[in-house]
């Protein structure tokens, strides 16, 4: 793009009429890019009218074997809570009853689920069964810190298809900065072995994923490092806090920039040369994205995704846990129709204040309810260093893709 | 450093809306978005149509 066009196209984000271009090369240009949808398209995006649960965040332990010093169930891990086999299967069934599609998916979470092996288990072996009832499928992943993750756990994980979600935030030394065992001693040496089983066993259905902060802000050589090692599924995500020394603030987006396309430098390189690499923040495919309903149906908290914690209460999502005001309902008194229409047909982007004028909204939907809960107090109001991070990080993940598509 | 240009012509592409020709109220193939990322507090990683790839019984 040369500099004539550069500018013609700054004026018109700006705000001009493409349309009042005087007759010319740039305006049939323009024009042309209009008639194709690239630029300044618009599109209806459908907004679901009915509670349909699709996705179970089952929060099987409220009890951790870690105490990393950025978690966010550390009011709720100090209960300690395991979810019963019992609660767990009335939880499962109650989704595949409900859940209007075919597929459903279930992530088990905590604390540490694998502190809640048998719960799992049930979960799992009672919902292969009754879903073949149902004529439904279900897919399952885990969230896991690997600490106490067994040879015989990974074996029936394998059997049954169970992504595995494998926390871990860097080499040693980024690592043990915030993740550090119950009694304070680092946990780098102790997870490794069992994150590396899991790498060499598995071609898919697996990623690390990384949480990134102010101490930890050089993330891109956190992430490359693990992938030296042989960690090629990868996925690193700025914390959300307000602790000080943890947090980000604007100052800090500079830094975060030049992370962000170093790592996308080296990416771009090692799917250049055939290296394996998946960073999922760089997945992209603007050709065939999802669908309209899902990129403004955003994280689908509340309405197609909910979460449930050990004593039985169904939340937005995971990071609700805890927050009474939110809490929808109970197993035993499930959130209805008028729940829905009252509080949660709101996650939408077009609900969204400050999003529908965002060149990125068609991308991020409008963030996450619940780190804008935190940080703005209000679930409509964007987080705005997430989305001055999310913008950067898109930035990069469009650069990568252009840099491969050519 | 991205180019400028090249920031702006980035931009000017995410412009473009996602693919709306699998727009099906009964498609559902994909999973919540933040469960792709596996709580993640941004949903960008879910920018990829998981209809095709439907039949795998890997979440991820």
């Amino acid at each position: 793009m040369d500099s004539e066009a550069h500018d013609l196209f700054t004026k018109i984000e700006e705000g001009l009429d493409p349309f009042s271009l005087p007759p010319g090369e740039a305006r049939e240009m323009v024009l042309g890019l209009i008639s194709e949808g690239i630029i300044l398209s618009k599109v209806d995006y459908p907004r679901p009218q009915k509670l349909s649960p699709k996705s179970l965040c089952l929060i099987v332990s409220h009890a951790c074997n870690m105490a990393c010093t950025y978690c966010s169930l550390s009011k709720a891990t100090v209960e300690g809570k395991l979810m019963s086999p019992e609660t767990a299967i009335r939880a499962m069934k109650w989704l595949i009853d409900n859940a209007p599609g075919i597929k459903v998916d279930v992530d088990f979470f905590g604390g540490e689920p694998t502190l809640a092996w048998n719960t799992v288990k049930a979960a799992v072996d009672f919902s292969k069964e009754y879903s073949k009832t149902k004529n439904k499928t279900v897919r399952f992943s885990m969230s896991t810190n690997a600490l106490g993750l067994t040879d015989e756990m990974l074996d029936y994980c394998d059997e049954n298809y169970i992504s595995l979600i494998l926390s871990l935030d860097g080499p040693k030394a980024e690592n043990d900065r915030c993740r550090v065992l119950k009694d304070g001693r680092p946990s780098f040496d102790a997870v490794l072995p069992n994150i590396m089983k899991v790498a060499q066993r598995r071609q898919r259905g697996w990623y690390v994923r990384g949480t990134y902060s102010k101490g930890t802000i050089n993330f891109s050589d956190s992430v490359i490092a693990l992938h030296k090692m042989g960690i090629n599924n990868l996925a690193f995500e700025p914390v959300v806090s307000n602790v000080s020394g943890v947090a980000f603030s604007k100052e800090d987006i500079p830094v975060i920039r030049e992370e962000y396309e170093k790592l996308a430098r080296y990416y771009v390189e090692c799917k250049k040369t055939g290296v394996p690499i998946k960073f999922y923040h760089f997945e992209m495919d603007l050709e065939n994205g999802p669908c309209a309903r899902k990129s403004a149906g955003g994280c689908g908290a509340g309405a197609e995704y909910l979460a449930v914690s050990p004593d039985e209460k169904i939340w937005p999502c995971h990071q609700f846990d805890t927050e009474k005001d939110f809490c929808l309902g109970t197993l035993g008194d499930p959130p209805t129709q008028t729940v829905y229409d009252k509080y949660t047909i709101k996650n939408h982007l077009t609900g969204k204040r400050e999003c529908p004028d965002c060149w990125a909204s068609y991308f991020c939907s409008g963030g996450c309810i619940a780190s804008n809960k935190l940080q703005e107090g209000d679930i409509l109001l964007p987080y705005k260093m997430g989305c001055l991070i999310q913008k950067i990080r898109l930035e990069a993940a469009l650069w990568v893709y252009s840099e491969l598509r050519e | 450093m991205l180019p400028e240009v090249t920031r702006m012509r980035i931009k000017i592409i995410a412009k473009k809306p996602a693919c709306s020709n699998i727009d099906d109220e009964n498609c559902r193939e994909c999973q919540t978005p933040c469960k792709s990322a596996a709580k993640t507090a941004n949903t960008i990683s879910n920018q990829i149509c998981e209809a095709k790839g439907a039949n795998s019984p890997w979440i991820l």
